[in-house]
């Protein structure tokens, strides 16, 4: 599985990369970008299968990212981990398409349902 | 919903459990000692419905180790950046928390880190209008303060 995790913030994305490679899941790849225009350049060389995006960044921000992603018709899961997981931000990410909003300070079991394929459970805001 | 001293330590323990694994408790005898000008200040800033500043001060040695903890690095691994970037995710996650108990519509800024101590920092020590905290973690001291939100029982230390 090929996971790109998008967060401004260099410690997030190793907080998040290391909480994926401990979950022992298999072939995992990851992929990390800074924000929301990096990520596209990444999708543009090969599409992820799953994306763990943080909602606010500089230069673009994730839900202009999830709108761009939708608008080139890019086929992977999406969903955010994001300190701001209100139901506000939800409804918008939802109508998008997104998956999942996961709430900084995460937890390391909610990560890894995320890596199940058929994820049916994946956490969003009450 | 009101941002009061309760609710700003309940989300300060638990940012720190599950994002550092820390043990932290809050300073009410005056043990928590001065500030330091090698210290990092945080601040997150929100506006909308109503305006405020939540600032976050840690010791460069706190910093290190929060570092240390979310990286799962050893203390002597960790630059100066990665301190700093560690504070201001600190900041982020407390900020984008209290934004649930904040009135609609807030928009939070992206947190910003400088050395040393901050404005609002200062603003801690003269203003009325803040809720402040001070902690003790690792043996460390930390404050978080509030300035510019409706708050209840407001103090300082």
């Amino acid at each position: 599985m090929n996971v790109l995790i998008i967060d401004d913030s260099r410690t997030m994305r190793r907080v998040v990369r290391r909480c994926l490679v401990e979950s022992g899941h298999d072939a995992l790849q990851i992929v990390e970008a800074s924000n929301g225009r990096e990520a596209l350049a990444v999708m543009e060389e090969q599409l992820p299968d799953l994306v763990i995006c943080d909602w606010a960044m500089p230069v673009m921000d994730g839900i202009t990212l999830l709108k761009e992603v939708r608008r080139l018709d890019y086929r992977l899961r999406f969903g955010f981990l994001t300190s701001t997981a209100t139901a506000e931000n939800w409804r918008q990410a939802s109508r998008l398409g997104a998956e999942f909003m996961l709430a900084k300070p995460v937890l390391t079991e909610d990560l890894c349902r995320l890596l199940r394929a058929d994820a049916t459970d994946a956490p969003v805001p009450s | 919903m009101a941002v009061t001293e309760e609710l700003l330590s309940d989300l300060v323990l638990e940012v720190w459990d599950v994002l550092l694994g820390l043990h932290v408790e809050e300073s009410v005898d005056g043990s928590w000692g001065e500030a330091s000008s090698e210290g990092f200040t945080s601040t997150i800033q929100w506006t909308g419905a109503s305006q405020g500043t939540l600032g976050l001060y840690t010791t460069v040695a706190f910093a290190e180790l929060a570092a240390a903890r979310m990286l799962n690095l050893s203390s002597r691994e960790i630059t100066r950046s990665d301190a700093s970037d560690s504070c201001a995710e600190l900041a982020n996650v407390l900020g984008g928390n209290l934004q649930s108990v904040l009135p609609l519509p807030t928009h939070l800024s992206l947190p910003q880190v400088v050395t040393g101590t901050s404005p609002e920092f200062a603003a801690c020590e003269r203003s009325q209008r803040v809720v402040c905290l001070q902690f003790i973690s690792a043996g460390q001291p930390v404050q978080v303060s509030i300035t510019g939100a409706a708050h209840e029982g407001a103090r300082c230390g």
